[in-house]
This record gives structure tokens, C-alpha cells and sequence, in this order.
């Protein structure tokens, strides 16, 4: 091989090299992903809805488990050092939803099934209000929240985490 | 090798976006329109945006459907089958017939679908330039190729396709005009004057048919240096004299195309550096498009020069090309710029990359070792930064068919509320909502490292 004609073919390896090394990492990555779908690489996925809102996987993560039957209006169980001092309790997704600023998820549970006139959501909108949440203050609103919660009791001394202090 | 280099992008764009719903924004308005009003409404323009042809084929789909889902997988088809056709055929003008030719053909597929001017163009429904895009390809693979007498058929119909879809197909007008002059061996005077009076006719029709009061002057938002103008805004300060800032859009969209900047008319990357926050994908952007263009200039300098007084090469035609479907690109956004609005230029672009791309190889090999060798690994960095924008078209896809499924879940009532009054509007609205909420729809982006998602972008 001439001098000339081998230095071509350096050159065509070395253009074409980037193709190659990105069609193989592709289509190994797309592999891997066809056998282990909820690795890290593609986004864990939340083992539980209160996993999902509170460590903020996205609304996308919390409905699957809406979609795949839980009722949006039963409590959850929850232990978090941010929402709950890591006391272990129950309350609702929407409760949870308002807790954690998550206006997606929160407007996802209403979409789908959270009633707020029911005592688990019932105060989801002074919950709102106390944190200061007012992009939250209007999806509630939008879903009747002004006219179906009773007006806001003075709850300041019950407990010191907002979450903890309007649990029904 | 092109192909089978260019396959696995290919077959994961298609099918992220033959399963991605659709947005509730975009999709649902459109759909009331063409399931409500009659094939004829379509045919007379009433607003400013004129499709017809576009909304002809989704009402010819919706009507005959045996059902919504199944006019739904129908209309992804106007999305997926011109990517593929576009990229397939991209691969067949070249012909590779070297390894070099593959190498470097790999690397125009790449700045091809790695443009944001084709990214811009991946939102179903609205596969208006979409459409355009390889119907354009065609109509140079026509044009260069041996005189037939179905060439001037086939080519008039293509850009009534073409503008048919979107008034951008109207670059293909001058493409053939031009053609036809260099002397492009597959046309002739009579395509070329069709052609023209179907443009002439086109635009007298949209001008005779302006609703009355005349367009507004601005439709959409205006970018314009660092910031965005709301059209109120825009039509309070340019409306007066708005001749200055059409040019800045046109001439935004002009430089996109060639600089990745300014976005929408936002030197977004030049703020980013000014504040000293500039991401290392921007300067991926910039720097490869910038490199890129500076690279088809010196070969299109080349190629016209080379070319004697009589006879063009189909370099030199190509690079004409370039110069004019991007001018008119340009032009026809002079009311706004958007990247999607450089979407018929990108395959000329991509196809000049190709040839400027490997004169520099052709020309490399034969310098000396140390300047040889220094050229190559300039190619490879090129090669390289295309193919991350490429990978970056995949991820910002994926990304963009999430955001669709987070609207469907959040803005649903929201929706149902607004529009409680449209009967066809909610009928629509509440069919699609199972294809917009489907978690097996959606697949999430790839979580690369963060010094990769450093170098693709913000998705």
C-alpha cells in the first residue's frame, strides 16, 4: 500500500470512529436496557408512591402506581427526616404531594381520583397556604379546594414540620 | 456501513416517536379541527397559517380510520416514514464507494439528523416540513440525475407535496429554477417555469386571501438579541417599520442553520458565555457548526471556481443549493425564527458536508506527515462533536415524548374544564387519553455520565 493510500485510510478510520464507537455503545446500551429496563443508567424506578413524591422521581414514576391500581385517596405510609422528623405515619399521596412543592404529582392525583372533600385531603389546601405554595393554592383551587376545605384552624403549636401538623 | 452505522439511530428515533403520544397542546386542537370541519374548510385560508395539504391527508386518515387509535398510528406514519425515506436516501445519493466515501458519509448522516433544524422538526403531529424535507432530497436526486420525461412530473408534484405541507416547500422552487440554469442534466424550462407559476400562484392566492384585515405583523414571540418579545410586544415596537427585525429573523434562522446561534433569535450561547456560564455542549454546538461551515465554504469556493464558463460541476450546482434554499428558508421566516424553520436546507447542508468533508481528507493525505496528521485528528474531533448531537437528537426526543406524557397527567382536568363546551374537543381529548398516559410509551433518556450529558445538552 502506497504511503498516500495508507494515510486515506487513516484518515477514514479515524472520521468513521466516532459512528462506530457511538453505534456500538448505542446498541449496547439499548441491549442492556431491553434486559434490565430499571437499571440506574435508565432511571431507577420508586419502590413505593410515597418513595416517589418524596424522593422526587417525577410525576411520571408516581402515576404508574395510580395506573396500576392504587387508590389515590388511600394513605400511604411515610418515615422522612424532611417531612416527618422520621416518625413513621400514614397520610395521603395529595397531603404528601403539597408537603413536597410536587404541583405535577399533586395535579396528576386530582386528575386521577384524589377527592378533596374526603378527611385525608381535607386540609391539603391549608397545607398549601401555610408553606406558601401558591402554584399549589391554584391547582387546588382548580379542583374546587377554595369551596370543599373548611376554613384553617390555628394549628402553629401542634407539631414543628408543616406536614405533621395538618394530618386529620 | 453507512447503513448499518446509521440503522440503530435510525430504528431508535422512529420508535420513540411511533410510540411517544402525542402532546395534549398541540395534538388535541389540531385533531377537533380536522374531526370537526369539513375537507373542504381546509382548502381556503382564513388565518395565516396555510396547510392545506397537511390537513387534507390527517382528515383523509381520521375519516377512514376504523377507529381514533387507529387514525393515531396512522398519522405517526407522516412522521416516521419521512425520516426514514430522508435518511435512506441521503445514504443512496451519496453512493459510498470507497471507505473513505463511508467514513465520511457517516459523518454527514450525523450532521444531518444532528442538526437542530431536523430535532426542531420531530413533534407529531405537525409533520409539515417534515414532509418537506425528503421531498426536497428527491427533487435533487431527480435533478441530477439523466433527463426522463417523468422527472418534470414527479418533481412538480413533489413541491406541491411540498408547500402543499408548509409554505417552506416554496424553496423548492428556486432549487429547480436554479438547476435548470447551471444546466443540472434531469430538468428542463418547462419544469422550471411550472414551477415557477405554481409559486407565483401560491403567493398570490395567500395574499389575495388574507381574512379581511390583513395579517397581524408578528404571529408568534419574536427573539431578538438576548431576550424574547411577545408579538404585542414585537408589533409595539417594530410594528410601526417591522422591515428591520423581519430581516433579523430571517437572517436568525440563515445562521442557525450554519452557527447553531442564535436559537429562535436568542443569542442564548453568547449570553452564556458573557456571563461566564457557558456548558460545554454549547461550545460543542458553536464550535462544530462553526468549523463545519467554514469547511463547506472553502470546498464551495473551490467547486465554483473549478467550474469553466459553460458547464457547472454537481459540486458547484450543490453548493448553489446550499446558498439558496437557505436564503429562501431564511426568508420565509422572516415573522419569526425558529430552528425547525431552517428544516429544508439541512439536507443541502448535510449533503455539501459530505463533499467538503472528504476533499479536506483527499487533500490531508497527500501533505506532509505532521500537517496530515494534525488534519486528521481535527476530522475525528468534528466527526466526533457531530455524532454527540446526533445522540443528543435520541435523548432530546425521548426527553420531549416524557414531557408529553407529564402533560397528559397534570393538565387533564385543567382541559376538560376549559373546553367543556367543545363536544368533538372533549370526544377527542378523552380518546387520546390512554396513548398520552401510557407509562409503556414513554422510554426515559439515558442517564450518561454527567461529563457526557455535559458534552450532548440540556434535555
Amino acid at each position: 500500500m502506497t504511503e498516500s493510500r495508507w494515510r486515506t485510510a487513516f484518515m477514514a478510520a479515524l472520521i468513521g470512529a466516532p459512528a462506530i464507537v457511538a453505534v456500538l455503545g448505542l446498541t449496547a446500551i439499548e441491549g442492556y436496557r431491553l434486559i434490565q429496563p430499571v437499571s440506574p443508567l435508565f432511571g431507577d424506578a420508586p419502590a413505593s408512591l410515597a418513595e416517589s413524591i418524596t424522593r422526587g422521581y417525577g410525576v411520571e414514576y408516581s402515576y404508574r402506581f395510580i395506573r396500576a391500581g392504587q387508590n389515590p385517596n388511600n394513605v400511604v405510609v411515610v418515615d422522612s427526616e424532611n417531612y416527618t422528623n422520621g416518625t413513621s405515619i400514614t397520610v395521603s399521596p395529595l397531603m404528601l404531594a403539597v408537603a413536597a412543592h410536587d404541583d405535577n404529582t399533586a395535579s396528576m392525583l386530582l386528575n386521577f381520583g384524589a377527592r378533596l372533600d374526603l378527611p385525608q385531603n381535607r386540609f391539603a389546601r391549608c397545607l398549601a397556604e401555610e408553606i406558601g405554595d401558591k402554584a399549589m393554592l391554584r391547582i387546588i383551587d382548580r379542583h374546587g379546594g377554595h369551596e370543599l376545605t373548611p376554613p384553617c384552624p390555628d394549628r402553629t403549636a401542634v407539631a414543628t414540620m408543616p406536614l405533621l401538623r395538618w394530618l386529620d | 456501513m453507512t447503513v448499518m452505522a446509521s440503522l440503530p439511530f435510525l430504528f431508535i428515533l422512529c420508535t420513540t416517536l411511533w410510540r411517544g403520544p402525542f402532546p395534549i397542546r398541540e395534538a388535541t386542537g389540531q385533531f377537533e379541527d380536522i374531526a370537526d370541519r369539513p375537507a373542504s374548510a381546509f382548502l381556503v385560508p382564513t388565518l395565516s397559517y396555510y396547510r392545506p395539504l397537511f390537513h387534507l391527508s390527517l382528515w383523509s386518515v381520521w375519516h377512514s380510520a376504523s377507529s381514533i387509535d387507529g387514525a393515531l398510528r396512522a398519522i405517526k406514519l407522516f412522521h416516521v416514514v419521512p425520516i426514514m425515506v430522508l435518511v435512506l436516501l441521503f445514504i443512496w445519493i451519496l453512493r459510498p464507494r470507497s471507505a473513505l466515501d463511508a467514513a465520511v458519509a457517516t459523518a454527514a448522516v450525523a450532521v444531518l439528523v444532528g442538526a437542530p433544524a431536523f430535532l426542531g422538526n420531530l413533534e407529531p403531529p405537525l409533520s409539515y416540513t417534515i414532509v418537506g424535507m425528503p421531498a426536497a432530497l428527491i427533487v435533487w436526486m431527480l435533478l441530477e440525475r439523466d433527463y426522463r420525461s417523468w422527472h418534470g412530473p414527479a418533481i412538480v408534484i413533489l413541491t406541491l407535496v411540498a408547500i402543499g405541507f408548509k409554505e417552506q416547500g416554496l424553496a423548492i422552487v428556486p432549487l429547480v429554477v436554479v438547476a435548470w440554469w447551471m444546466g443540472a442534466p434531469g430538468t428542463g424550462r418547462f419544469t422550471a417555469a411550472v414551477v415557477t407559476v405554481i409559486a407565483i400562484a401560491y403567493v398570490a392566492f395567500r395574499l389575495a386571501h388574507q381574512g379581511g384585515k390583513g395579517w397581524p405583523p408578528f404571529e408568534q414571540d419574536v427573539g431578538f438579541l438576548f431576550s424574547g418579545l411577545s408579538s404585542t410586544e414585537a408589533t409595539a415596537r417594530f410594528g410601526a417599520f417591522p422591515v428591520w427585525i423581519y430581516l433579523y429573523s430571517a437572517a436568525s434562522t440563515v445562521a442557525n442553520v450554519l452557527l447553531s446561534e442564535p436559537t429562535d433569535g436568542r443569542f442564548r450561547i453568547v449570553l452564556a458565555v458573557s456571563e461566564g456560564r457557558v456548558q460545554p455542549w454549547q461550545i460543542v454546538h458553536v464550535v462544530s457548526s462553526l468549523a463545519l461551515t467554514a469547511l463547506i465554504a472553502w470546498w464551495g469556493i473551490g467547486a465554483l471556481k473549478s467550474r469553466t464558463a459553460r458547464t457547472w460541476s454537481m459540486e458547484a450546482r450543490l453548493v448553489v443549493a446550499v446558498v439558496v434554499v437557505l436564503m429562501v428558508s431564511g426568508a420565509l421566516s422572516f415573522d419569526y425564527s425558529r430552528d425547525r424553520l431552517g428544516g429544508m436546507a439541512i439536507p443541502f447542508y448535510a449533503l455539501a458536508a459530505f463533499f467538503a468533508i472528504r476533499q479536506a481528507a483527499e487533500r490531508l493525505s497527500r501533505q506532509s506527515a505532521a500537517v496530515a496528521a494534525i488534519g486528521a485528528v481535527s476530522l475525528l474531533l468534528l466527526a466526533g462533536a457531530w455524532q454527540c448531537r446526533a445522540l443528543f437528537t435520541i435523548e432530546f426526543t425521548r426527553q420531549r415524548t416524557v414531557n408529553g406524557q407529564r402533560e397528559w397527567l397534570t393538565d387533564l382536568y385543567r382541559r376538560r374544564t376549559d373546553y367543556a363546551t367543545r363536544p368533538v374537543y372533549l370526544h377527542v381529548l378523552d380518546s387520546m387519553v390512554d396513548q398520552g398516559t401510557d407509562p409503556a410509551r414513554v422510554v426515559h433518556p439515558t442517564r450518561y455520565p454527567s461529563w457526557m450529558r455535559d458534552l450532548l445538552g440540556e434535555y
